[in-house]
């Protein structure tokens, strides 16, 4: 591993612990005030106070799956099981677990009529669809559906995700993806959603794709394109940090 | 007497164990509850249950040792609990003679859908059900009729096999393996890209989104799951 995938994993591994330090701050802070001050909590607060629980158990679920990525990536135990995968199969099965996460989320895909098959880690690949929903879902307009669209020409598979956050939130992505990632991370909501392209972008790398994103007039739109051919080195494994 | 199903858990996290219990007992199931893989074998054993709920990481013996010597002596019904970053152990299980999974965290719904789903595979020795039903989809095996929206779905031999095959296991999840080697004979080699093709172009046909679909799901690296039947 060179020094620069070493920064930036170190930059990763101090915000997953800052952040789930703060989640647990807040999951510990909620039971306390729901445990002690039962009796006096109307209804409407205690559901709140639930409410606010689960979804941070939800956000920090995401993110220990994220940080196990991390850990492998740093021990640089992480070969790619790459294998021929149906991607409409990926996408789906991403939505279904973040719809179980999240019962309220809308996202639309739509995919070409000719089945598509790529070479891919499925399990990555998942995790990082995840990852963009998660990020659209907590921070940019929950009436509006989050859309996958993909096209294909005659090298590589693009998946276009559109209303990935909100205007307060575009100018950091697109510096995110043309800069290096390793940096001290904005305060707040921002981490959270720096943290997860962190972890995307490493992903693709690593499938050799690229992502990138573009402003709309609606919100911003991730595009990754994924290659049609075999992206691994060698017949075994290819190492994440390569 | 009770004659609702007994469920048993085997599960060493006492909080997991309690959390299972009381959305069985939620749901009128009775149950029992082992922290050790010993003394869920001899629970078993003794108390016959009408299915098991198995946590594969105990800390005295494997999981896969207890599904082993559990199905070496009965045909109760096994669901494995697991952690979602190993899909091969799923697998394994799964091979081994576990009937389903289910993978942490879950939520209630899920848990009771797959214990419903393994109570009535499990019942159908008794009696057969040749009519799959899931919202506007229909699969009648007396007639050879499959249905979408009231309109005959023209499938191939192959994808009308596989349709068939995952309606009888409805509600259960099927490994890549065991779905090739009933459809295609245990002579095909392991490569699923053949599975896979055939279950894309069905989606084609049976869903309104093939990327979004309501009635078979993918479980990716393990296999694939038809929605529950309505029609009992």
């Amino acid at each position: 591993m060179n020094t620069k995938e070493k920064c930036e994993n170190n930059c990763l591994m101090r915000s997953f612990s800052h952040d789930i330090r703060s989640i647990l701050t807040g999951i510990i802070g909620s039971s306390t005030i729901y445990l002690e001050k039962k009796t006096m909590l109307t209804e409407e607060e205690k559901t709140s106070i639930i409410s606010s629980i689960l979804d941070d158990s939800s956000q920090m679920l995401n993110m220990f799956e994220n940080l196990l990525i991390v850990i492998k990536m740093m021990d640089g135990q992480l070969p790619l099981r790459i294998e021929m995968e149906s991607l409409e199969e990926v996408i789906s099965e991403a939505i279904y677990k973040i719809t179980l996460r999240y019962p309220d989320i809308v996202v639309k895909a739509s995919v070409p009529d000719k089945v598509l098959f790529l070479y891919m880690d499925a399990l990555l690949m998942e995790q990082l669809l995840i990852n963009l929903f998660e990020c659209s879902y907590l921070y940019s307009d929950r009436t509006k559906p989050i859309l996958i669209n993909i096209t294909n020409d005659e090298n590589y598979t693009e998946l276009r995700i559109s209303n990935v956050e909100t205007d307060e939130c575009r100018n950091m992505l697109a510096s995110e993806f043309k800069n290096n990632p390793c940096m001290e991370l904005p305060k707040g909501i921002l981490k959270c959603i720096r943290m997860n392209f962190c972890i995307c972008k490493k992903i693709i790398v690593a499938h050799k794709g690229t992502i990138s994103c573009i402003n709309t007039d609606i919100g911003t739109d991730i595009i990754i394109k994924l290659p049609f051919g075999e992206t691994r080195d060698e017949p075994e494994s290819t190492n994440f940090n390569h | 007497m009770n004659l609702n199903p007994q469920i048993l858990i085997i599960e060493d996290e006492k909080n997991i164990a309690m959390y299972i219990a009381s959305i069985l007992r939620g749901a009128s199931y009775r149950s029992e509850f082992a922290t050790s893989g010993i003394c869920g074998l001899n629970l078993a054993a003794s108390l016959c249950p009408d299915l098991i709920l198995l946590d594969l990481g105990l800390p005295d013996i494997y999981g896969f040792e207890i599904i082993e010597k559990i199905k070496s002596s009965s045909d109760i019904p096994i669901i494995v609990i697991s952690a979602r970053t190993k899909e091969s152990d799923k697998v394994k299980a799964l091979d081994m003679g576990a009937d389903d999974y289910i993978t942490k965290p879950f939520g209630s719904g899920e848990l009771l859908a797959r214990i419903r789903a393994c109570l009535r595979h499990h019942q159908k020795t008794t009696r057969s059900c040749t009519v799959y039903k899931h919202l506007n989809f229909t699969i009648d095996t007396d007639k050879r009729l499959v249905l979408l929206n009231e309109e005959p779905v023209h499938l191939t031999q192959i994808e009308y096999k596989l349709l068939c095959l995952l309606s009888e296991n409805a509600g259960k999840v099927m490994t890549y393996s065991s779905i090739i080697e009933k459809i295609w004979g245990p002579f095909m080699d392991d490569n699923n890209q053949i599975l896979r093709v055939n279950m894309a172009n069905i989606r084609r046909k049976i869903e309104e989104n093939p990327a979004q679909p309501v009635h078979v799901f993918t479980e990716i690296g393990v296999g694939y799951r038809m929605a529950e039947n309505d029609a009992g």
